[in-house]
C-alpha cells in the first residue's frame, strides 16, 4: 500500500518535471524554414507508396515524383526557358545517359535506333554504367507484369530486337515502325528509366527475378539526381542529391517532402515560408496565395493537364452521337475556366495540343457553350429532355465543383444532370468497367505525339473511358496520317487536323479545358519547371540569385 | 477454494481473448469486401494499356483475390493462424510490419494525451475532496460539465490558429521534428530520440507535442472528471468511509481509499477512449502531420487495400481487447468486489 501511495504522490511531480523539461528545451525553433539555401521542404499531398512504376503499382502524383527524381533514362525532353519557367519541348531530345552531343542515330530506313552512351557514368550504388544496364532495363520492362511498353508493341516486342554493339553502343531494331514517333517519347517518358543491373540483380530471388519487391520500397539502383535518404512513415521522405549525377550535382542538396494532407494548409505554409514548394494545390488555394510576395507560380502557354469529359457510348443516353454533341454544347467552358479554375486554364482544341508540334494545327476550341445549338441537336435526336448521371471522384474538389457547374448550366439545354460523387476506388472501378453514363476527371497525356492519341480510343484500353469502338473511317484516317510523314511534318499535318475534327465531332471523350500547373514555389527559388508528368523537377532548381 | 476458482476471473478472460480476435477477424474479412470498388480495377486504372482478361486474372492471383470468397477466407484463416496478415496491395510491405511500425508512435501521443488527462483528473479529484472550499468545488464541477461538448480536433485547430498562425509561439504543424529524420529504435519517437542521444530532436518533438497533447488533455479531462467526482460524491458517504473516519484512520489514508474506490469508472472510460483513439487518432495525426495508424487506415480505405485494411482492423481490435482486459484486471485488482466468482458475490 505504501508503495502505491508513494506512486500517487509522484504523479504530479513527474508531470511538473515534464513541463519544465519541455519549456527548457530550445523553443526558438518556431520557424521550420531551413536556413541553408541548398535545402528545401516541399509540402506534398500524400506519401509515395512505391518507388518502382514498372510493376503494378499505383501511378500517383507522388509516386511519379519519386520515380522521376531517383531514376533517369537515356533521354529527356529539352528544357526551354519561357517567362521564368523551364518548359519541356516534346519534340527536342537531349541525352542524359546517352551522349550529350549525339545521343542517338537513326538508320536511313528509320528502323534502327542506335544509342551512344556516355562513358564514366556511375550509378547511385557506385557501379559503372554500360550497355548491359540498358539491355537489362529493357528486358525487365518487357518481362514484368505491367512493364507497359504496350504502346510500341507493334514494332518493338522482343528483347531479341535489342543489340549490344559494344559497352557504350546499343541498337534497337524496330520492326516496320513507319512514321510513328512514339518510340523516342516512350524512352524519354516514364517507361524509359534505366536500372543499374548490377545492383538490381543483387536483390533478385528465385521467386522475384526482377527484384520487384525490393525496387518497390528501395531506391539506389538508378542514375537519377536524387536518392531517398530516409523515410518517416506517413510523414516525410528526405531526398539527398546524387553528387555523381550525370548532368551535374543538383544545386539543392536536400529535399524534404513533407505530407500535409490539406491543400489549403499547404498553400498557407508556403505563404508563411514554412515550406518552399507546395504541390497539388486546388485552383482556389492557388488564387488565395498568388499575390503573396513570397510566392510564385508557373504559367505556361500550352499546358497538357486537362479536365476530361467522357460520354460513355455503350448505353443510353450517350449511345446517340447527336445527344453527345448536344451535351458538349451545354458545357459552360468559359465559366469553368473563370469560376472554378480562377483563370488558370485555357480553352481546349481537343486532343491535339500545340505541344505536339503539328504545324498549323487549329487551336480553336473544339466546342463552345451554345444552348440553342444544344437544343437543336437534341431535337434532331428526337428528344427535348434527357436524364444524365455525371460521375466524379470525390477526392478532387475542383472536379466536383466543375461537375456541379456543368449540371446547372446544362439544364437550360434540357439535360437533367445528377452529379454522382464516388470514393476514388469506386470511381476507378466504374471507369475501368465503363459502367457509368458519363464522367469528369483529371487527366494528362504523357506522350505528346499525335499518333499516341489513338491509345485513348483502343477497345479495352483503360484510357478509353468513352467506350469508343473504332470505326473503319477512324482507323483509315489515322493510317493515312501516319503514312503521310512524321507527326511534326508539313505533309502529315492536314491529315492530323482531320483526325482531330473526327474525334471532336464524335464527342465521346474530350479534354474540355487545359489547366495550368498546380504547384507554387517560394520566390527564394529559381528554376520552376513544367514537365510531361506534371512533377516538379528539383534537380533544376537553384537558390534565387545564385 | 481451489486455485482455479480463485483465479477464474482472469484465466477465463485470457482464454477468450484469441477467440474474440478470431471471430472479429472473420467479421472484418466480410465487412471489408462490402466496400465499393475492386482492388484489381484500382490497380489497373492508373495504367494506360489494354486490359485483357488474362492480365486481370494475373493481377487477381498476384493480389490473392482469386477463387471464391470461401477460398479467400480459408487462405485468410490459414494466414491468421500463422500470424501472417498478408502484404499491402499498395506498397508490397507485409501488413503486420505496416501496422506495428506505426503503432508505437500513435500509442505514444495517445498515452501522453490521455495520461495527461488522467493526471489532471486525479489532481482535481484530490482537490475536490481535500479542500472544503465551495468555490473551488464549484469550479471543478464546472470543468467536468464541459464533458463531450467539444471534439478534440476543434480544440486542436483552435490551438493551431492561436499559437501558430496568429502568435507564432509554436512551430508549424509539420511533423514531429523541424527537419531531419526521427531515429527508429523502439518506434516510440520520444524514447528513440532519448536512446539515440538526439536531445535536439527530443526538444523539438516535445514542443510539437504541446498542442496535440494539450488539446487531448483539455478535451478528455472533463470526461474523466465527471466519472471521478461522481464516484467521489458517492464513496464519501459510504459506510466504509464513515467507518474509517470513526475509527480515526489517518487523513491521507482515507483520501487514498476513497479515490481508489472511485477510480474504477475513470479507468473504464480511459480504456474506452484509448481504444477509440487508436483508430481515431487520424484527425490529430493529420492535423499535425504526424502520420501513424490512422493515416494507414485512411490510405487503405482510399485504395481498397484489402489486406492492409484487414490487418489494420484486426491488430487495432486485438490491441483494444487487450486494453479492455487490462482495464478490467486493473479494476478487479483495485476493487476485489468486482471479481466474478469471488465469495462476496455469494456464489
Amino acid at each position: 500500500m505504501s508503495s502505491r501511495r508513494r506512486a500517487l504522490k509522484l504523479i504530479p511531480a513527474v508531470a511538473a518535471i515534464a513541463l519544465l523539461v519541455s519549456s527548457c528545451t530550445n523553443s526558438g525553433d518556431t520557424n521550420t524554414t531551413t536556413d541553408a539555401s541548398d535545402s528545401i521542404t516541399v509540402a506534398i499531398a500524400a506519401m509515395p507508396t512505391s518507388y518502382d512504376l514498372e510493376g503494378n503499382w499505383a501511378a500517383s502524383n507522388e509516386n511519379y515524383t519519386l520515380w522521376s527524381q531517383t531514376m533517369v533514362g537515356l533521354l529527356r525532353y529539352k528544357y526551354v526557358e519561357t517567362d521564368g519557367v523551364l518548359v519541356q519541348d516534346f519534340n527536342q531530345y537531349e541525352g542524359v545517359l546517352a551522349d550529350e552531343d549525339e545521343p542517338y542515330t537513326v538508320s536511313d530506313d528509320g528502323q534502327d535506333y542506335t544509342f551512344h552512351l556516355r562513358e564514366g557514368v556511375v550509378s547511385q550504388a557506385g557501379n559503372p554504367f554500360t550497355a548491359q544496364d540498358v539491355y537489362y532495363s529493357i528486358d525487365r520492362k518487357l518481362s514484368v507484369d505491367g512493364g507497359r511498353l504496350n504502346q510500341i508493341k507493334d514494332y518493338f516486342y522482343s528483347i531479341d530486337q535489342l543489340e549490344i554493339v559494344d559497352d557504350y553502343t546499343i541498337t534497337f531494331h524496330l520492326d516496320d515502325v513507319g512514321n510513328d514517333n512514339v518510340f523516342l517519347q516512350m524512352l524519354t517518358g516514364q517507361m524509359g528509366r534505366i536500372w543499374d543491373s548490377t545492383e538490381m540483380k543483387a536483390h533478385a530471388t528465385t521467386d522475384d527475378p526482377w527484384s520487384e519487391d525490393w525496387a518497390a520500397q528501395n531506391t539506389g539502383a538508378g542514375y537519377g539526381p536524387y536518392d531517398v535518404d530516409s523515410v518517416t512513415a506517413d510523414q516525410q521522405v528526405v531526398l539527398t542529391a546524387n553528387e555523381d549525377y550525370v548532368l551535374g550535382a543538383p544545386a539543392i542538396k536536400t529535399v524534404t517532402l513533407q505530407v500535409v494532407s490539406d491543400s489549403g494548409t499547404r498553400a498557407q505554409m508556403l505563404a508563411s515560408s514554412d515550406v518552399q514548394i507546395a504541390e497539388a494545390l486546388t485552383p482556389t488555394d492557388q488564387e488565395s496565395i498568388q499575390d503573396d510576395e513570397n510566392v510564385q507560380m508557373a504559367e505556361v502557354d500550352n499546358p497538357i493537364e486537362f479536365v476530361d469529359l467522357a460520354l460513355v457510348q455503350n448505353k443510353a443516353p450517350f449511345d446517340d452521337k447527336l445527344v453527345r454533341q448536344a451535351f458538349m454544347y451545354a458545357v459552360p467552358y468559359d465559366e469553368l475556366i473563370e469560376q472554378i479554375y480562377r483563370g488558370r486554364a485555357t480553352t481546349s482544341p481537343g486532343w491535339f495540343t500545340p505541344t505536339m508540334g503539328v504545324p498549323g494545327l487549329s487551336t480553336d476550341p473544339a466546342y463552345t457553350y451554345d444552348i440553342d445549338k444544344a437544343k437543336e441537336l437534341l431535337a434532331e435526336a428526337g428528344k427535348s429532355s434527357v436524364d444524365v448521371t455525371l460521375t466524379v471522384s470525390n477526392a478532387i474538389p475542383d472536379i466536383v465543383d466543375a461537375a456541379i457547374m456543368i449540371a446547372s448550366y446544362a439544364k437550360d439545354a434540357g439535360f437533367n444532370v445528377t452529379v454522382e460523387q464516388l470514393a476514388p476506388a469506386e470511381f476507378a472501378t466504374g471507369r475501368l468497367e465503363t459502367t457509368f453514363e458519363s464522367m469528369l476527371m483529371s487527366n494528362r497525356s504523357q506522350q505528346q505525339a499525335p499518333s499516341y492519341v489513338r491509345n485513348f480510343f483502343l477497345p479495352g484500353d483503360v484510357s478509353n473511358s468513352g467506350a469508343y469502338v473504332p470505326t473503319d473511317e477512324w482507323l483509315a484516317l489515322n493510317q493515312v496520317a501516319i503514312d503521310a510523314g512524321t507527326g511534326t511534318s508539313e505533309e502529315a499535318a492536314p491529315y492530323w487536323e482531320k483526325v482531330n475534327e473526327f474525334i471532336n465531332d464524335d464527342a465521346s471523350q474530350l479534354p474540355i479545358l487545359y489547366r495550368q500547373p498546380n504547384q507554387a514555389y517560394a520566390t527564394t527559388l529559381e528554376g520552376m519547371s513544367y514537365r510531361y508528368d506534371n512533377t516538379v523537377d528539383y534537380s533544376v532548381l537553384t537558390p534565387a540569385g545564385s | 477454494m481451489s486455485w482455479y476458482e480463485r483465479n477464474r476471473w482472469w484465466v477465463l478472460r485470457l482464454i477468450r481473448l484469441p477467440i474474440d480476435i478470431f471471430v472479429f477477424a472473420t467479421l472484418a474479412f466480410f465487412l471489408i469486401r462490402l466496400l465499393p470498388g475492386d482492388p484489381v480495377a484500382v490497380a489497373l486504372a492508373t495504367r494506360s494499356d489494354p486490359v485483357t482478361p488474362e492480365l486481370e486474372q494475373t493481377l487477381r492471383v498476384e493480389m490473392g483475390l482469386d477463387g471464391t470468397l470461401w477460398d479467400q477466407l480459408l487462405r485468410f484463416w490459414a494466414g491468421l493462424l500463422h500470424g501472417d496478415l498478408g502484404t499491402s496491395l499498395e506498397t508490397g510491405i507485409p501488413v503486420t510490419q505496416e501496422v506495428l511500425s506505426r503503432l508505437p508512435a500513435t500509442v505514444e501521443i495517445i498515452l501522453l494525451g490521455l495520461g495527461g488527462a488522467f493526471t489532471a483528473t486525479m489532481i482535481l479529484g484530490f482537490c475536490y475532496i481535500r479542500f472544503a472550499n465551495d468555490k473551488l468545488r464549484r469550479g471543478i464541477r464546472l470543468i467536468s460539465s464541459f464533458a463531450t461538448s467539444v471534439p478534440v480536433f476543434v480544440v486542436a485547430i483552435f490551438g493551431i490558429i492561436i499559437f501558430y498562425v496568429v502568435l507564432h509561439w509554436l512551430p508549424a504543424p509539420l511533423g514531429r521534428v523541424a527537419s531531419g529524420t526521427l531515429p527508429v529504435v523502439t518506434g516510440f519517437p520520444l524514447l528513440d530520440e532519448a536512446l539515440s542521444g538526439r536531445w535536439d530532436l527530443l526538444g523539438q518533438t516535445l514542443i510539437r507535442y504541446i498542442l496535440p497533447v494539450g488539446a487531448m488533455v483539455l478535451t478528455y479531462t472533463p470526461n474523466l472528471l465527471t466519472q471521478f467526482i461522481g464516484g467521489l460524491d458517492r464513496e464519501l458517504t459510504q459506510t466504509a468511509t464513515r467507518f474509517q473516519v470513526a475509527a480515526g484512520a489517518r487523513r491521507p489514508w482515507i483520501y487514498f481509499s476513497v479515490m481508489r474506490r472511485s477510480v474504477s469508472s475513470v479507468v473504464v472510460i480511459f480504456g474506452l477512449f484509448f481504444g477509440a483513439l487508436i483508430g481515431g487518432a487520424v484527425v490529430i495525426e493529420s492535423l499535425f502531420g504526424f502520420g501513424g495508424l490512422g493515416q494507414l487506415g485512411v490510405r487503405a480505405v482510399g485504395s481498397v487495400d484489402f489486406p492492409a485494411l484487414q490487418g489494420f482492423l484486426i491488430l487495432i481490435v486485438a490491441f483494444c481487447l487487450v486494453m479492455f482486459l487490462l482495464v478490467d484486471l486493473v479494476n478487479m485488482w483495485l476493487d476485489p468486489r468486482r471479481r466474478p466468482g469471488v465469495a462476496s458475490e455469494g456464489k
